[in-house]
């Protein structure tokens, strides 16, 4: 399930510029996604804090066992530890949601701006790229661009990041072209200032300042889309461990062996949830301040 | 004869045992049939939790005690949900401010009406749709059954209050509460309303009408209330309290209304500020002053869906003297905001030109407009979304002292100059205009403005969000400053009485057009124009 | 209403016909020879003369600007063409996934609109804990992917309580575990944005009007507000479509039940051109074709919005 792209969902974004609040109280939902998210973030890189175990390190004698104190998460097919995978995982995983975010940003960006700052016969060609684009919605355009490139981990990340763009790019378009006609930007004019001037100081900052947001919670929409992608096996294939790779392998044991679904399932609403959680509490803080 | 309304000391606090918040402390009253009392006061007194208090919707989260809260001898205090309910729409009307938001949009207006029908009686579905019809027509809604399917989006201001208004009678209730019944609308149709909530008094309703404006009620209500944080702290006749005010409150209040008051009188009691450290630009010369500023047959159209065509402004002309004050006055849709965006070039003109300083003005590339663009400044009604959101106060005057460049100990100077001269304290310096109050904000607007030391300041609605009080502090601002620094002013406002304190000449607006122009008096005092005549004579007063 | 129509018929064409194009020429920069393909992928050493006859067959052999527009014009007749692994017609094999995706998808999305709208009054009922619910209803939703629903799902119902079937049989039950794993996310993010509009329909103006007649609180909130608070979810309902037949990719291939996301997957995976452009076109079909609906019902329900 992945966030809608759409400015209706959020109107809080694509209506009046917003100022953070200083000194708005910390809630307990920001206080445990940020730290599930820097837990994440630790075992992604320095997962050597959580497990000593080889994510690769095959013993078929001890396949298949259920969770235990010697494996916590149990054992997979080939005897590997799921615990040691799943805490590996979390780079694959935590960086493809990443960089796809950063990619997407980047296109969104361009696209975006170009729409809401273009003179009109842009704004109109940039439209319509999107809506061609949307037309293709989620995962087909992913994987469209898979059926060209081919599968793997690099393509499955451009992909992601690709079909996030268009969502993106039009939140942007349309927090342009508000804030290109907001009373604030109209006082600058009558202060004699320049188009540039006003687009640089005033335009551009409040227009972007939602960017954030939306990159956090596009990291949350992009690893649960990367993971399905893996899960589909167009992504990271397995033996690599990654978290919907290995969903995909404990697909066919699935009646046998639940710990292989269930425990990198948990992680991957964990890395998703925390991150989304994060975004929305920014987002409400934000609006907040309107009202 | 028993009262309707019987209230003692009734006290409503919001909020749990942390963070209360006391909104009435103590009010009492009492209202006979076919009465109407006026609570007046200014936002925060209390005046509306009152009143919906006796009908059992103070609000979330409100813990309503008294002495006695009696509604046509029924105890509201002792009330289930059930019994409210009951009460609700059959004993008790209330009528909101706008009806635009207070009719569901969604729904046709013949439906919200027949809902306390339905609500309260056995009536059958045709009984109840021939009753909606004599509602319409008792409140004197032209062609009732086209109107009775239209959503009050479809209807002008004036019609959607009639209906909002047959809502609120359709069970003939005892009591009708009206909370600000006529504040969005324009000043002719405001008149018309009173006229229509009077003649229901005087058919045996008892109303209590609550108002900001003391002007408004005075033509309508019996007894005036007057609220200041919670308490009522002057009651009586309304010719009494009006005429000869007992509370210091009440004083200031009336102080504070610029109908009627000369120019250059001063509204508030505010203390003197420093005075202005601000260089005049040049001093006033001779009787007949400078024409700054000149617009020729301004005409503007806009395209409208489907093809329409509206012709905003109208071959407007006129001008703007150095030091005096030119005043806009007309209702909404008139043109007057558009003609302001012309004169601040900030719109082209489809015909028509604009000159500043004998130099053209409008129609002119911008570029060519910018390096005399220091001689222009502009205040508005709502000036928060005129500041850049991420700004603090210091930052939106810096920006505009320094032309947007960094600011040095120089901008710093300059902007505790531009501050002590709209009689703002260091403090707010750091504060962003989103937590400031109306007044603060436009003063700091107001010394935004000033900043490039400007000769002529444009005024759309400065003052129409502000409580009377605070109005009255920042007329008293703009004059003194117009005194101090030879300003010319253009004011643009709906409030005649506004209009007629701050103005030397007058132009009067209507559909696009300057129905009638003159010094400030003679149009005033003895207008030509019909429409002027309708406008003053709709004008409330005291 | 009817120029309304016509204009967005006339847009979706245009998008239509872009993403046609679009597609076209993607898949042209797949590498490898498309005859070889056809004939079974590198590794089917096929001798020089049955790929010159493929050529021939598929117009491989024509300049590609000549290859696109009869490309187009066999696209307006409804040719899709022949699948290149199933070696049957695209148009035909389509039939049967479109209706058996589209049956999946629609009732998703009525199955979510049911959830959400109780989740959304029972969320505005009850104080801070209707909130944290609200709230924590969108980052479930969020963060759940198909996948693992579906697989908690089998596990669940299948492995464990032997109540429904892991594959998906044709017949209502077989759609049951389907439905619900596409629908459940997707309620939890309409209920939210719901809650949101509810919550603000039930502090307006006209709320309190009606509450001032003596309207009961369920009255106030289903002859009123709910309206209000419908308002936004349907005007995403069309984005919500889209984002079931992105799911149904994943809930197809997982449950093993035919339709057009299991057939796509399986087209990208072998490069079956033909298969992924038709699957393609008719998804994006399908999807336009469900916006301009959910436009249209949202102009009947707001009449407000007929006005601009």
């Amino acid at each position: 399930m992945s966030l809608p792209e759409t400015d209706l969902a959020q109107p809080g974004l694509a209506s009046r510029p917003t100022a953070t609040r200083p000194g708005a109280r910390v809630t307990v939902g920001e206080v445990v996604a940020i730290g599930v998210l820097a837990l994440l973030a630790l075992a992604a890189i320095v997962p050597g804090l959580f497990t000593s175990v080889d994510p690769l390190a095959i013993s078929p004698t001890e396949a298949f066992q259920s969770p235990n104190t010697a494996h916590w998460f149990g054992t997979d097919e080939s005897g590997r530890d799921v615990f040691a995978r799943t805490i590996h995982g979390a780079r694959s995983s935590l960086l493809i949601g990443v960089a796809a975010t950063a990619i997407g940003m980047a296109l969104a960006l361009i696209l975006g701006v170009m729409g809401g700052i273009g003179a009109k016969p842009l704004d109109y060609t940039v439209t319509r790229v999107g809506e061609v684009l949307f037309a293709l919605p989620g995962l087909l355009l992913a994987l469209i661009f898979i059926a060209i490139v081919g599968p793997g981990m690099m393509t499955a990340t451009v992909a992601v990041g690709i079909s996030t763009a268009p969502g993106y790019a039009r939140i942007i378009r349309s927090q342009i072209r508000a804030v290109r006609t907001a009373p604030f930007v109209e006082a600058a004019t009558v202060l004699g200032r320049s188009r540039f001037f006003t687009l640089r100081r005033h335009i551009l900052p409040n227009a972007l300042a939602p960017i954030f947001v939306l990159a956090t919670l596009g990291v949350g929409q992009a690893i649960v889309w990367a993971s399905s992608l893996s899960y589909l096996g167009l992504g990271a294939v397995p033996p690599a461990a990654e978290w919907g790779a290995m969903l995909s392998a404990g697909r066919s044991y699935i009646s046998n062996a639940w710990w292989l679904t269930v425990f990198p399932g948990i992680f991957i609403v964990l890395a998703a949830g925390a991150a989304t959680a994060l975004g929305r509490s920014m987002q409400a803080r934000t609006r907040q301040v309107e009202r | 004869m028993s009262a309707v309304v019987s209230v003692k000391d009734l006290r409503v606090v919001f909020g749990s045992s942390s963070r209360q918040v006391q909104a009435v402390d103590g009010v009492s009253f009492e209202l006979a049939a076919g009465e109407c009392l006026a609570l007046v006061g200014e936002s925060g007194s209390g005046k509306s939790v009152t009143a919906r208090s006796l009908m059992g919707l103070a609000g979330a989260g409100a813990t309503v005690s008294a002495d006695a809260l009696r509604v046509n001898g029924q105890d509201i205090l002792g009330m289930r949900q059930a019994q409210l309910r009951s009460i609700r729409g059959r004993e008790v009307g209330l009528i909101l401010q706008d009806a635009l938001v207070s009719l569901d949009p969604l729904r046709p207006i013949g439906r919200e009406i027949d809902d306390s029908l339905r609500l309260h009686t056995s009536l059958t579905p045709s009984a109840r749709r021939a009753r909606v019809l004599e509602l319409l027509e008792a409140v004197q809604m032209p062609e009732p059954e086209q109107r009775m399917l239209q959503r009050s989006g479809e209807l002008s201001g004036g019609l959607r209050q009639r209906a909002l208004i047959a809502s609120a009678i359709a069970l003939n209730p005892a009591l009708l509460i009206a909370d600000e019944p006529t504040t969005a609308l324009d000043v002719t149709i405001q008149a018309q309303i009173l006229a229509l909530l009077g003649e229901l008094k005087d058919a045996g309703t008892s109303l209590l009408l609550i108002s900001h404006d003391l002007a408004v009620v005075s033509g309508t209500a019996d007894r005036v209330a007057v609220l200041q944080d919670g308490r009522i702290v002057e009651e009586g006749a309304t010719d009494q309290v009006l005429g000869a005010p007992q509370h210091p409150y009440t004083q200031a209040l009336i102080a504070a209304i610029p109908s009627g008051r000369a120019r250059g009188e001063r509204l508030s009691a505010e203390p003197v500020r420093k005075s202005s450290t601000l260089s005049r630009p040049e001093p006033i010369a001779s009787a007949t002053p400078e024409i700054l500023m000149r617009a020729s047959d301004l005409t503007k159209r806009f395209q409208l869906r489907h093809g329409e065509e509206l012709l905003a402004v109208d071959a407007v002309s006129l001008e703007l003297e150095a030091g005096r004050t030119l005043g806009l006055v007309g209702e909404s849709g008139s043109g007057k905001t558009t003609v302001a965006r012309m004169l601040l070039g900030l719109t082209t003109p489809d015909a028509g030109t604009a000159t500043l300083l004998g130099q053209p003005w409008n129609p002119l590339p911008e570029r060519e407009r910018r390096n005399r663009r220091a001689l222009l400044g502009a205040i508005y009604q709502d000036s928060l979304s005129s500041f850049d959101p991420r700004f603090t106060v210091e930052q939106v005057l810096t920006d505009a002292v320094t032309g947007g460049s960094r600011g040095n100990a120089a901008a710093r100077a300059r902007v505790t100059e531009l501050l002590d001269s709209v009689g703002l304290p260091s403090s707010v310096r750091t504060r962003r205009p989103l937590h400031l109050s109306g007044g603060q904000r436009q003063r700091v607007a107001i010394a935004r403005a000033l900043a490039a030391s400007p000769k002529i300041i444009i005024c759309d609605e400065p003052v129409s969000a502000l409580d009377v009080s605070v109005q009255a502090q920042v007329l008293d601002l703009l004059t003194d400053l117009q005194s101090e620094l030879g300003l010319s002013y253009l004011f643009i406002s709906h409030d005649l009485g506004v209009v007629q304190h701050m103005s030397d000449a007058v132009a009067v607006m209507r559909d696009g057009r300057i129905v009638e122009h003159g010094p400030a008096t003679e149009v005033f005092d003895s207008p030509d124009h019909e429409y002027t005549q309708r406008l003053v004579a709709a004008a409330p007063r005291l | 209403m009817v120029r309304w129509i016509v204009s967005r018929a006339l847009g979706a064409a245009f998008v239509l016909w872009a993403v046609a194009t679009l597609i076209f020429f993607g898949l042209r920069l797949i590498p490898g020879d498309p005859a070889e393909a056809i004939l079974g992928g590198p590794g089917s050493q096929a001798s020089d003369e049955a790929l010159q006859k493929v050529r021939l067959d598929y117009g491989l052999d024509q300049p590609l600007l000549v290859q696109y527009v009869q490309a187009m014009f066999r696209l307006l007749r409804g040719d899709l063409g022949t699948s290149y692994a199933l070696k049957a017609d695209v148009a035909a094999l389509l039939g049967e996934l479109f209706w058996s995706t589209l049956t999946l998808t629609v009732l998703s999305l009525v199955v979510a609109w049911a959830f959400a709208l109780v989740l959304a009054t029972w969320a505005t009922r009850g104080g801070r804990l209707g909130r944290m619910v609200g709230s924590g209803m969108e980052i479930v939703a969020a963060a759940v992917p198909h996948f693992w629903l579906a697989s908690l799902f089998i596990l669940l119902f299948s492995t464990a309580l032997r109540w429904l079937p892991p594959i998906s049989t044709p017949g209502p039950l077989g759609l049951v575990l389907p439905v619900l794993t596409l629908a459940i996310p997707l309620a939890g993010f309409l209920g939210q944005v719901m809650r949101e509009s509810l919550a603000d329909a039930l502090e307006s103006p006209f709320v309190l009007s009606a509450r001032a007649r003596g309207e009961s609180e369920t009255g106030v909130r289903w002859r009123h507000a709910i309206r209000h608070a419908a308002l936004p979810a349907i005007s995403l309902s069309g984005w919500a479509f889209g984002s079931l037949i992105s799911g149904a990719v994943v809930v197809e291939t997982v449950f093993a039940r035919p339709g057009l996301g299991r057939s796509l997957l399986n087209a990208v995976t072998i490069r079956d051109v033909p298969m992924v452009t038709g699957v393609a076109l008719v998804s994006a079909l399908a999807f336009v074709l469900v916006t301009i609906a959910t436009d249209a019902v949202d102009r009947i329900a707001d009449p407000r919005l007929r006005a601009r």
